[in-house]
């Protein structure tokens, strides 16, 4: 009678164990998942990434950039259409209320506002000259 | 006979041993996750390569780029956180502040140097473009 419950007891003691290394596991998990794909380091990808998308453009050209990373991440209040902003030659992207972040790039274009493509989950950047040059019709 | 339990599964050690890993594994993912992501030297490529179209026109040397008009012809914004500077044409542009911190080893800073194989009236010979890149608050 004893030693059955002897076994069962380090029976018990084994699982507990176990247990309390899933959970930790877990946790930590978790914590690697949350701070490698938060919303700050999409903002910071998506604006250096957009940044150097538009420093190698050349004019007449559209580039389409997939953000399905950014749809879900983003605050729900938030519109798509309102996620990149270029003035001038900073592009900032905003995921969060408060939050963004900016890049600047070099190449002197004239970028015309960017937009969300809902069917493809992409966002297209249309170049048609560079700034201070007249469209030809 | 409880505390005895108490001691084997709570004991000071395992909680120790806990901290410790939890401790190591979030000051790894806090240094690899907290230090900006560098784009500075793709960047200096790209900016390169956008200067050797721009001062070329099939393989020649395009006479019309001067130290004067050369942001306008290049169509590059260069503003203090970049300096170009090309020897052979005596073109320097931006900040040539940023020069002296590309003597230091290791700088903080993006340095590329690239040559170009262009002629010029006859004669052939390479170009070479320097680029310097700041932006350290933005990339490290």
């Amino acid at each position: 009678m004893r030693k059955i419950s002897r076994k069962a007891n380090i029976l018990t003691e084994n699982i507990i164990f176990i247990i309390l290394n899933l959970i930790f596991l877990t946790i930590l998990f978790l914590f690697v998942f949350s701070k490698s794909g938060s919303a700050a380091q999409l903002e910071e990808k998506y604006a250096k990434q957009i940044a150097l998308m538009l420093d190698s453009a050349k004019p007449v050209m559209t580039i389409r950039l997939n953000v399905e990373d950014a749809v879900s991440k983003k605050d729900d209040n938030f519109d798509m259409n309102k996620i990149v902003n270029i003035q001038g030659n900073i592009v900032t992207v905003k995921l969060r209320e408060k939050g963004g972040y900016s890049y600047g790039f070099f190449n002197n274009l004239q970028v015309n506002n960017p937009y969300f493509d809902e069917e493809t989950s992409e966002y297209v950047f249309v170049i048609n000259n560079y700034a201070g040059e007249q469209n030809e019709e | 006979m409880k505390n005895k339990k108490a001691e084997k599964y709570l004991s000071m050690y395992w909680f120790a041993i806990l901290i410790i890993v939890a401790v190591g594994i979030s000051l790894i993912i806090w240094i690899f996750y907290g230090k900006p992501f560098d784009v500075r030297n793709a960047e200096s490529e790209i900016l390169i390569s956008k200067i050797a179209d721009c001062i070329s026109i099939d393989n020649q040397l395009n006479p019309e780029i001067t130290n004067e008009n050369f942001s306008d012809k290049c169509h590059l914004i260069i503003d203090d956180d970049y300096y170009i500077e090309i020897e052979n044409l005596g073109i320097k542009k931006g900040n040539f502040n940023l020069k002296e911190y590309c003597s230091i080893p290791q700088p903080s800073i993006s340095c590329v140097k690239r040559g170009v194989y262009l002629s010029k009236q006859e004669q052939t010979g390479w170009i070479d473009i320097f680029v310097i890149i700041d932006k350290t608050d933005k990339n490290a």
